[in-house]
């Protein structure tokens, strides 16, 4: 695998079974995603781009197929591994409840590290500048429920980019908000790609998310339909 | 993660829901707290028994013959050499230090008698100045003195109810009999004190006078039943007696006699300790257990109710056992609050009720008695040491075995569930 592929996967399959149907939530997909990339996956609701980032993130593994990130098969790795991995090489933002509830804004970002052992002068000093970066100065101290929604998903990029990872995934990180902060949610996660040369793959169901992304992969029933 | 985050995070979540949180640390602190003081007054009441078994008996620790208990129709002696050499050992510094007093009696039954009437009594020859300060009929005296004065006639001390019995009083006379080898012995006696335990038993049936007088009557010269050894409190009981057999195994030749503990000695009283400890132990592990229930049920719903913070954690890279170790520092500071002010407040009545003491007599039946030791109505609570120790480790392993299994729970979310919108 070529240094500059961020992910990589071969004909992926994840199968759910419910009751006596079986579905092909991921149905043999290959793809592969360069770094510095600021891809979308779209398609309509059940067409599996969640399961798929679950599979790339290694929060979940596959029936078939191999995947690797940042050059590591992760389709190899056992469940302590995957950890290490999800804990190094992979930021996550999710649609909500990205925050712990008793963390402060600056100790929710900071959390990740804490898990790496980085030591808390150094923490505080990367988390800072992210917040300055990302318009979340002076919220520091703030628990999540005193956030607004487009801030709280602020301080989930914040934890995802503070440890610089090879990969951030998104799964619909614009969904609970309204357009406007969606937009500037966008914003802040182009900025960092354009700026860091951050990989994001995030999906959607939004148009205007899509028009966003330098590559757009289009699901249905599992598959890619369109990537370009 | 560190162990002082995983602390962080448990303190933090705890406060979540106080009302809930405070709850079950109330409980826990309730039952440390009934744990406390119901070890308390059970020790303290059964140090009691055991004192006044013990003072009022052969002592913490009884040195007699090896003998004594095999035979129970044939009365057996220390030799006057033997008595000795079995005292000079106790004067070893190391011994010394512990005990507070030794005592050397000469037993024998006999029949007491006055011009009214007569008695079948347990006769104990004594040195008066060895019984004071340590055993209970000195104490005991209410007319008279303790063996005091002599006269012509040796001096005795009974019991009120025995004085009633007899119809005699302070300077009346009386007469016992005794058997001394195969003959009958009288020998007057003049009562110089009358003593009143409260113990019926003691009051009626137990006639103490000096020892050379009783030796002298049995024709036993320098003859001693045992040595009681008597102590500070019970607790270097079994310390102090292995030393005293020791010594006495390596300093005899021949026949040693035998060294036995308070609970060799009185049997029924230890085994009735043993006994009610039993209950209490029984009914507070009983009654902690229901609490490390309610501990259980508490971290449980925090945990169940907090799946999707798990999955987070998990999908952001923290390990299952970071997650196991989180959840068991919450219980174990929800355990260690609750721990904490029930051992204060369990703590400050047992002090209290130590120098007060707690009044029974309302709650007990009239001179209550087991194995013929009365039991005090006023009770001083009192902890044996290693008490407080022993609660904890227990309430440590209670608080741990109920935190196993929500940890577990939360250990073995998935970090998918993270992304379920
Ligand atoms: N845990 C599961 N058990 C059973 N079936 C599942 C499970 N997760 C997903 N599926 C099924 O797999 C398919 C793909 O689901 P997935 O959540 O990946 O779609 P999605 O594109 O993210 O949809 P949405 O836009 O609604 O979020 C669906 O048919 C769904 O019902
Ligand atoms: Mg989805």
């Amino acid at each position: 695998m070529p240094d500059e592929l961020a992910v990589r996967t071969e004909s992926i399959r994840k199968i759910y079974q419910s009751g006596d149907q079986s579905v092909a939530a991921v149905d043999g997909i290959s793809f592969e995603v360069h770094k510095g990339e600021f891809s979308a996956i779209a398609g309509p609701s059940g067409s599996g781009k969640t399961t798929l980032l679950n599979l790339i993130g290694a929060l979940d593994e596959v029936d078939e197929g191999r995947i690797w990130v940042d050059g590591t098969e992760i389709t190899a790795l056992g469940r302590g591994e995957r950890a290490d991995l999800r804990k190094h090489k992979i930021g996550f933002i999710f649609q909500s409840y990205n925050l712990i509830e008793v963390l402060s804004a600056l100790e929710n970002a900071e959390f990740i590290l804490l898990l790496q052992g980085v030591d808390p002068a150094e923490r505080q000093r990367r988390v800072r500048a992210i917040f300055e970066r990302i318009g979340l100065d002076g919220l520091e101290d703030r628990r999540p429920h005193q956030l607004s929604g487009g801030q709280q998903q602020r301080v989930a990029i914040a934890r995802a980019i503070a440890t610089q990872p090879a990969l951030i995934l998104a799964d619909e990180p614009t969904a609970n908000l309204d357009s406007a902060t969606g937009a500037a949610l966008l914003d802040v996660m182009e900025e960092l790609n354009r700026d860091l040369g951050t990989t994001f793959i995030f999906s959607t169901h939004d148009p205007r998310v899509m028009e966003r992304a330098t590559r757009l992969i289009r699901l249905v029933d599992g598959r890619i339909v369109e990537d370009h | 993660m560190s162990l002082a985050m995983a602390f962080r995070l448990g303190w933090r979540n705890l406060w979540r829901h106080p009302r809930r949180t405070l709850l079950t640390a109330l409980a826990f602190s309730l039952g440390v707290f009934l744990l406390i003081i119901s070890l308390g007054l059970g020790d303290g009441m059964h140090e009691k028994m055991i004192e006044t078994g013990v003072r009022v008996g052969s002592g913490h620790v009884v040195i007699e013959p090896a003998d004594a208990r095999s035979t129970v129709d044939e009365l057996h002696y220390l030799s006057a050499d033997t008595a000795a050499a079995a005292e000079r050992l106790l004067h070893q510094a190391d011994l010394r230090e512990m005990v507070r007093g030794v005592a050397p009696r000469l037993l024998a039954s006999g029949l007491l008698s006055s011009a009214n009437n007569s008695t079948g009594v347990q006769v104990v020859g004594a040195v008066p100045d060895r019984e004071r300060g340590v055993t209970l009929l000195p104490e005991k005296i209410v007319e008279g003195t303790f063996l005091e004065e002599t006269g012509r006639t040796p001096s005795t001390v009974i019991g009120s109810a025995l004085a009633n019995k007899l119809g005699v009083g302070l300077g009346s006379k009386v007469v016992l009999m005794t058997q001394a080898g195969s003959e009958i012995q009288s020998q007057l006696l003049r009562v110089r004190g009358i003593f009143s335990t409260g113990m019926e038993d003691v009051d009626l049936r137990l006639v103490s006078m000096r020892i050379e007088d009783l030796q002298l009557a049995i024709q036993r010269d320098g003859a001693v039943s045992h040595l009681a050894i008597f102590l500070d409190g019970s607790e270097r009981t079994e310390e102090v007696r292995r030393l005293v057999a020791q010594r006495i195994e390596r300093g005899f030749d021949g026949d040693p006699p035998s060294v036995l503990s308070w609970q060799e000695a009185m049997p029924e009283l230890a085994q009735f300790i043993v006994i009610d400890d039993a209950g209490n132990y029984l009914f507070n592990g009983v009654l902690l257990f229901m609490v490390a229930l309610g501990v259980l049920n508490t971290i449980l719903m925090a945990v169940l109710e907090r799946r999707r913070e798990f999955s987070l954690l998990l999908a952001i890279g923290m390990r299952p056992f970071e997650i196991a170790a989180m959840v068991m520092a919450e219980s174990f500071l929800l355990t260690g609050v609750g721990t904490i002010v029930g051992l204060v407040l369990g703590w400050s009545l047992h002090a209290y009720w130590a120098i007060h003491g707690l009044d029974f007599s309302g709650a007990m039946d009239q001179g209550l008695s087991v194995a013929g030791v009365s039991v005090d109505p006023i009770v001083y609570s009192y902890l044996y040491p290693g008490r407080i120790r022993w609660t904890l480790i227990f309430v440590a392993i209670l608080g741990f075995a109920a935190s196993l299994y929500p940890a577990v729970r939360a250990a073995r979310t998935a970090p998918s569930e993270a992304t379920q919108g």
